[in-house]
């Protein structure tokens, strides 16, 4: 699944350690979901989104799951 | 966080009691070997070397653990290290996958070995059946549970 996370990250001058710290999972985790190779939980995406200010379809990509 | 920490500490207190019964019972074994049956040296040096590997890694994980409790930000970060999804995920796929390579594998094992030892046969036929039970068992139970 395609996301934003990296592009929101380099805005807030953020390391993927940092967003990882305050999100609770691990920096590998981060880099998964921003290589696409992971999809977050709803928890985990709710909680990312959160830390940016922002909704959860504002930071995922959701048109590969609505092509399905 | 508080929680956590008493998980951790209980978890320290099992592993330093494993480690000191783990001590104890080779240190025993060691000591009266000659009233046990011979056994080749090379199962010798296995059961020493096994019996330090597992200490050293008890006793790896007793000082991470207590270092851990004494700092907030240790704590935190094996609390994270411990509950990330993805590692969660990664070790339930392992776990599922494994079992049954291990299943196929054991009963093919155990169908070459009948052909030429009965009680090689009958070990991997037993472990064969003891793996596909506990897999089963927590089959049934994971689906009752969620």
């Amino acid at each position: 699944m395609k996301t934003r996370i990296a592009e929101l990250r380099k805005h807030h001058k953020l390391s993927q350690e940092e967003l990882a710290l305050a999100v609770g999972v691990t920096r590998q985790t981060i880099t998964s979901i921003e290589c696409g190779k992971y999809t977050a939980s709803l928890v985990l995406a709710y909680k990312i989104a959160k830390y940016f200010g922002l909704t959860i379809e504002e930071v995922f990509d959701f048109s590969e799951v609505e092509e399905m | 966080m508080e929680k956590f920490k008493e998980k951790i500490l209980k978890r320290t207190i099992l592993m330093a009691l494993i480690a000191t019964l783990l001590t104890i019972s080779y240190l025993v074994l060691f000591y009266k070997q000659n009233a046990l049956p011979q056994i080749p040296d090379f199962i010798k040096g296995f059961q020493t070397g096994a019996f330090i590997g597992v200490d050293v890694i008890l006793i790896r994980l007793i000082i991470k653990n207590i270092r851990s409790m004494k700092n907030e930000n240790s704590l935190k970060k094996l609390y994270i290290e411990e509950n990330d999804e993805r590692k969660l995920m990664i070790m339930q796929k392992t776990g599922a996958i494994g079992m049954d390579i291990c299943i196929v594998a054991l009963a093919f094992t155990s169908v070459i070995a009948g052909f030429f030892n009965e009680y090689i046969f009958f070990s991997f036929m037993a472990a064969t059946i003891l793996t596909t039970f506990v897999k089963g068992f927590f089959k049934i139970y994971y689906r009752f549970k969620f």
